[in-house]
């Protein structure tokens, strides 16, 4: 049993098609990777998922559950989290405080201000941010921005965590630090992930599976050492051979 | 965990609530002409703190305010002879969170500086319909005779100040609060780490026009007077506006302190040149909007910390 | 009633609010196309428009028509003066698009009421009006006044010439690229700031011919300018938020609807048409347009 499936979920924006129709689930405990060119409709799938976008036909079940339709917050507390391709911290808020946020709004618990400060840094120690805890988010590098977005999703205690191309604008290093970020968090915590991902480096390294979208279907689903060899993959992918 | 904010802040407060009890002893100390000015003052902070409950919070721009205000003084005129004031009034502001209630669903999923023009619509078409309704009942204006004497409105007024002011900063300092505090960062974040953005936003729009409608009500009664378009002048809305962005729309003291602001600008130029101050008042809305968006109640802080570290 | 309704008389009045409307909302859409500001002080240049008109016409004898350059230069120079005292650097702010289009808002606001009350102070708040070119033509049935007659006219030529300078001229072109993507635009090597400055001094300039128009044949007062601001953004709503053609059709559909209304009930409903029309189009736009932060 799925813990997120995707039905037949197609958008249309005006005379644009986004998405045709997708079909693909997510095992519990499993990490898929999401990959695609730009425009092929990876962050629209995120948005009709997560509730921001309305399909224009099609459905999500999360455990058995419609999830079409539902607010943003209501998925939220339903148990799906998410990051941003272009992060979206509270910039006027402290590091912590926007953890604090995600915990207060994203969990169940309803803790005083002492107790949430306290989850909160320990939120922030899983992402290596706990020294900028009192700093304002908008003073973050990028890469510490991006991990704050990660704090922010785990926060709320997510069961699915949906990651938009969480490596985009890092540089190697970086971008290795956050593989080995994304590792730890899967260690400590029973979640699944989609990743979506260019950086087909961090796809194969996390990923159990992958699936390829292109022009706004879905072309190939397999292993990562499957998808890397598909031949469609490795002409879109990596220049005609 | 206080910081200098909340101490300075609670200070304010005492402070303010220490003035609220001598502005109550203004009309047995000063007489009618300085009574009318504090009925004033006080009809001010309590429109602007009842506006940044909503707008300063969310960061949603109302420019349509005023309609609350109107609504109220329409329930109490026009049930004038039928009802006692004091179910009238507060009816009043039933009447415009009704309002508001009703209009938030379709209203609040507009954004941006949409809102702000949609929200000055709004009030107009409200203005228009009632005046309408008014016409083709045949009232071209309503007068009112044997009302309260301004003491006693000055009282309520100050009543509704304090609940203004309360609720503020109840709400500033609750789960509730915060949620609306982020949903001024960022709607589409908040969304997703589970605050519920449209739910609070209505709670807030609505809760925001009780005050306002009863204001209208109390106003009304002061002016013995009913006559739509002076009731639903957009100019109050721009006042309120203006009030809150010069006294600082983050916290419990910016409408106090735009309010006196402006206030005693009038003092100064109304009864000679009123179009000079509505001038002024245009000219301060456009320098604080730009050199000090968060007014001078931000400014005062900032004199605070510098203080303690110089 | 369908006398009434099918006169000639009717559709001339029409044809004369509609093509003024479609001028003002040309040059709303302009401001808004390049520059994404909402001008809610739109109503208000008109206004000053009519009364540099009138005050051309009463001091000196000038005819509203040889007026005109001099009215759109003053329009203009207001245009020049809240550029760069005001936008300019409300636009080079790190804010959020929606918060700097909000914060504009206000601005525009101040200014509306800035323009409101000098002019209530130089000339009073009571209504103002002139006589000109009030001689009436008939054609074949139709009465014509002179001035209802070159309001048509002059609108129709300045609509013809924005548009087909849009669409023909390079510099208009550019305008035109600008107005549907500004990033593409500067990719391709546009002057971003330069065509936002021309295009918002026009779209001043606009105005101010409107105000000099409607002069010619409405009282004027101070506060004149709201109701035209309010149907200049009914129109270019419903034309398409910087959809210059779009804006010039709607504006002509305004003019026939609100006669056409007017007629058919009380000049009371007219309010409550136009402010009905406002709420509703801003309400029912498609999702995909609110809240969307443009890409600049």
């Amino acid at each position: 049993m799925s813990l997120l499936t995707v039905r037949g979920i197609a958008k249309s924006f005006g005379g644009v098609r986004a998405l045709g129709s997708v079909d693909l689930h997510v095992q519990q405990g499993e990490t898929l990777g999401l990959m695609g060119s730009n425009g092929a409709g990876k962050t629209t799938l995120f948005g009709i998922i997560a509730g921001h976008i309305r399909p224009t036909s099609g459905d999500v079940w999360f455990h058995d559950r419609s999830i079409r339709g539902l607010s943003p917050d209501k998925v939220c507390r339903l148990g799906i989290a998410r990051t941003f391709q272009i992060v979206r911290p509270f910039a006027g808020l402290t590091v912590r405080e926007n953890v604090e946020i995600a915990l207060l709004f994203g969990s169940k618990s309803r803790d005083g201000q002492d107790i949430l400060s306290e989850k909160a840094m320990t939120v922030l120690a899983e992402v290596g941010l706990e020294a900028h805890a009192g700093a304002l988010a908008a003073t973050l590098t990028l890469s510490a921005r991006k991990r704050l977005e990660v704090a922010r999703a785990i926060a709320t205690d997510p069961e699915l965590l949906l990651l938009d191309e969480v490596m985009a604008g890092l540089n190697p290093r970086e971008g290795e630090d956050m593989v080995e970020l994304i590792k730890q968090i899967k260690l400590r915590r029973p979640l699944s992930i989609v990743l979506v991902e260019h950086v087909v480096k961090a796809l194969t390294a996390l990923s159990d599976r992958i699936v390829v979208l292109h022009q706004g279907e879905i072309i190939v689903d397999g292993l990562p050492s499957e998808v890397v060899r598909h031949p469609t993959v490795r002409s879109a992918y990596f220049g005609d051979e | 965990m206080t910081s200098v904010f909340s101490l300075a802040k609670m200070r304010f407060v005492w402070f303010l609530f220490a003035g609220v009890l001598l502005i109550a002893q203004v009309p047995s100390i000063l007489g009618s002409y300085w009574t009318l000015i504090a009925l004033n003052l006080m009809m001010w902070v309590a429109m602007t703190q009842s506006w940044t409950l909503f707008s300063g919070m969310t960061g949603y721009i109302s420019l349509g305010h005023v309609v609350f205000y109107g609504v109220g003084a329409y329930v109490v005129a026009s049930t004038f002879n039928s009802i006692p004031l004091w179910l009238a009034v507060p009816m009043g502001g039933i009447a415009a969170a009704l309002l508001a209630l009703v209009v938030s669903l379709p209203v609040l999923r507009v954004r941006g500086p949409y809102f702000v023009i949609l929200t000055f619509g709004l009030a107009e078409l409200v203005k228009f319909s009632i005046l309408n309704l008014e016409t083709v009942s045949g009232n071209s204006s309503r007068l009112l005779f044997g009302t309260p004497s301004v003491e006693i409105l000055l009282y309520c007024m100050i009543g509704l100040v304090v609940f203004a002011t309360l609720t503020t900063l109840i709400v500033t300092h609750s789960r509730f609060g915060r949620g609306l505090t982020v949903i001024r960062e960022d709607e589409v974040a908040a969304a997703t780490v589970g605050v519920p953005v449209l739910r609070y936003k209505i709670i807030a729009f609505t809760v925001s026009a009780i005050v306002p409608g009863m204001a209208g009500g109390l106003m009304a009664l002061k002016s013995t007077y009913f006559e739509v378009l002076q009731v639903f002048n957009p100019i109050i809305s721009f006042t309120v506006v203006t009030m809150a962005i010069i006294g600082g729309s983050g916290d419990v003291r910016g409408p106090f302190l735009g309010a006196v602001f402006l206030v005693l600008l009038s003092e100064l130029f109304w009864t000679t040149a009123p179009q000079f101050y509505m001038i002024l008042v245009g000219l301060f809305l456009i320098l604080f909007v730009i050199f000090a968006p968060n007014g001078i109640a931000a400014f005062l802080d900032k004199l605070q910390i510098s203080r303690r570290s110089g | 009633m369908t006398e009434i309704l099918i006169s000639p008389q009717l559709a001339f009045s029409a044809l004369v609010l509609g093509s003024l409307y479609s001028l003002i909302a040309l040059g709303l859409n302009l401001v808004y196309g390049t520059m994404r500001l909402l001008n809610i002080a739109h109503g208000d240049l008109i206004m000053v428009g009519a009364y540099a008109t009138f005050w051309f016409f009463t001091l000196t004898g000038m005819s509203p028509l040889v007026g005109l350059p001099l009215v759109a230069g003053i329009a203009a120079a207001i245009g020049i003066i809240l550029y760069f005292s005001i936008f300019r650097r409300q636009l080079s702010g790190t804010d959020r698009v929606e918060r700097i289009e909000a914060n504009s808002l206000l601005l525009f606001f101040g200014v509306s009421v800035i323009l409101q009350n000098t002019v209530a102070m130089m000339f009073s708040g009571s209504p103002r009006a002139y006589q000109f070119l009030d001689t009436v033509y008939e054609v074949s049935g139709l009465m014509m006044t002179g001035n209802r007659l070159a309001i048509l006219v002059i609108a129709a030529i300045l609509l013809t010439s924005v548009v087909l300078f849009l669409s023909r001229s390079q510099y208009g072109l550019s305008i035109s690229a600008l107005i549907q993507n500004q990033t593409a635009a500067r990719v391709v090597g546009i002057n971003v700031s330069r065509l936002q400055f021309v295009s918002f001094i026009s779209g001043f300039a606009l105005a101010g011919i409107a105000g000099a128009l409607v002069s010619m044949t409405e009282q004027i007062s101070p506060f004149m300018g709201f109701p035209f601001t309010i149907a200049a953004f009914v129109v270019i709503i419903l034309g398409g938020l910087g959809n210059i053609k779009g804006g010039i059709i709607a504006g002509m559909l305004l003019g026939f609807v609100e006669i056409y209304v007017v007629v058919l009930t009380s000049a009371n409903f007219r309010s409550m048409l136009i402010y009905g029309l406002f709420v509703g189009i801003l309400l029912l736009r498609p999702e995909g347009l609110l809240g969307k932060t443009r890409r600049h």
